[in-house]
């Protein structure tokens, strides 16, 4: 029962960010996420120049805050600790019970994970318009030189990696702009 | 005050999304599942579970069934001990009893994991699926063959063997991800010879065999020698029987252990003569 309920929240989630990037109101129709290259386009510029500036601080900060994420999660899986503070500074909710339990399996296998990780986010979407408090990033995670290996030494297997379309939600909280979901499609997908 | 995107997951009854590796990107048509791409173990291992997919803990797949059903449990539950942060990064620790397990079920060759808390270890456990594979396991039959058969002699030696009755047997159960083997091995046959006394042997006994053994020769791994005969006992013979026990064992998921032990019995009537009526 409840794998299909979360099957529907991440289909409908994906819609629910399809509509935050148009920007639409109510009533919209079920629609295709956009491509990546089709996000990239920059959100609409408010003929304000003060909200103009809010938007611009809330893009940026959502921005470090995610960068702040990824970097939090290659650091953590190299030693395998699901417990790394910084993944706290940067996630809370869905994104960080994603990141907990995938290091916590990490550190169950004795598994880390070594090299660099490509990434090139970009802000494809911001709401509201005039003070955004949810920014949405997508991402091509590259991890053809971040690869899974023995803590024990050598390669995990030999799987050589990829590339993924990642789409993450960053919402301004209390504590500062965290990232609240992310959805990494199959490799390949960017 | 809400945002439009709180709004609108409200009205979805949604809290968040959840990362579904390998979803592709929606193609329209309402809410629709669409069907999945394998995921590689190192996407799936992002603590997600696949919707759609059999057996992956929708209702009537047998997930956590603890083995009383024949169908295979489609996910193995694994006892671990998160620290509090963990707990707390995977959304915190619910009331009440229980123990915090990391969940991986597999269907149709994907994989996926969740560290889970429940009140009680719902499912196999590989001692619990050793249980179910000893109940698989059948002994064999004892067929007793002593010599001389039928009738032998007071102070001639009596060769007590069995055969088919001494081969270890072993069943293994599975469940994704998890088996565990029994093995089952003989460790000593007790032969109750009908006089009064027993005899402990360690393998299966020797057959007799003419022109090979000699008649008068004590067998070398289990025999007895007859020092009064049958004579009043029912049928003029007695009952000569013997017990095989067994050791049971099993090992599974790194962890081994014993079971109590089983027997097995056979035997068969033989009638004791005074040699002196023979010799006579």
């Amino acid at each position: 029962m409840g794998v299909r309920m979360r099957g529907f929240r991440a289909v409908a989630g994906l819609v629910l960010l399809g509509v935050l990037v148009s920007g639409c109101a109510d009533d919209v129709e079920p629609r295709a996420l956009p491509s990546a290259s089709s996000q990239a386009a920059s959100p609409p510029v408010s003929p304000s120049a003060t909200t103009s500036t809010a938007r611009e601080i809330a893009e940026r900060d959502a921005l470090a805050s995610y960068r702040g994420l990824m970097q939090a999660w290659v650091d953590a899986a190299k030693v395998a600790n699901p417990d790394h503070p910084a993944l706290r500074r940067y996630a809370q909710g869905e994104a960080l019970k994603i990141f907990v339990t995938a290091l916590f399996g990490n550190q169950l296998h004795k598994k880390v994970v070594l090299g660099e990780m490509g990434t090139d986010p970009k802000v494809v979407g911001a709401v509201p318009i005039d003070g955004p408090t949810s920014v949405k990033i997508a991402d091509c995670l590259d991890d053809t030189r971040w690869l899974e290996h023995k803590k024990s030494g050598g390669l995990w297997d030999n799987k050589p990696g990829g590339r993924r379309h990642t789409t993450a939600l960053v919402t301004k909280t209390k504590a500062g702009w965290k990232v609240t979901d992310i959805v990494m499609q199959e490799y390949g997908s960017c | 005050m809400l945002t439009y995107w709180a709004r609108r997951a409200i009205a979805f009854g949604l809290a968040g999304t959840v990362l579904v590796p390998g979803v592709p990107a929606y193609a329209g048509g309402g809410n629709v599942p669409l069907p999945r791409p394998p995921c590689t173990p190192r996407t799936c291992e992002v603590g997600v579970e696949l919707p759609g997919v059999p057996g992956s803990g929708g209702p009537g797949t047998g997930d956590g069934n603890g083995g009383s059903s024949s169908e295979p449990s489609p996910c193995t539950y694994e006892m671990v001990s998160p620290t509090e942060g963990t707990v707390g990064g995977v959304g915190g620790q619910p009331d009440g009893p229980g123990a915090w397990y990391w969940k991986v079920c597999s269907a149709n060759g994907v994989s996926t994991s969740e560290l889970v808390r429940l009140p009680s270890p719902p499912v196999v456990t590989p001692e619990q699926l050793a249980q179910r594979a000893r109940e698989r396991i059948t002994l064999p039959s004892v067929q007793v063959r002593v010599n001389p058969a039928g009738t032998t002699l007071v102070n001639l030696p009596t060769w007590l063997a069995m055969t088919g009755g001494w081969d270890p047997q072993s069943a293994t159960a599975s469940v994704p991800g998890l088996s565990a083997t029994v093995t089952a091995r003989p460790t000593r046959a007790v032969w109750t010879v009908g006089d009064g006394s027993t005899v402990t042997c360690t393998g299966p006994g020797t057959l007799y065999q003419p022109g090979v053994h000699h008649p008068r020769a004590e067998s070398r791994t289990c025999g007895y020698t007859y020092r009064r005969s049958s004579a009043g006992m029912p049928g003029e013979a007695f009952r000569v029987s013997v017990t095989v026990s067994w050791q049971v064992a099993w090992s599974g998921g790194g962890q081994n252990g014993t079971f109590d032990g089983m027997t097995t019995s056979g035997f068969t009537l033989l009638r004791v003569e005074e040699s002196q009526t023979v010799i006579r």
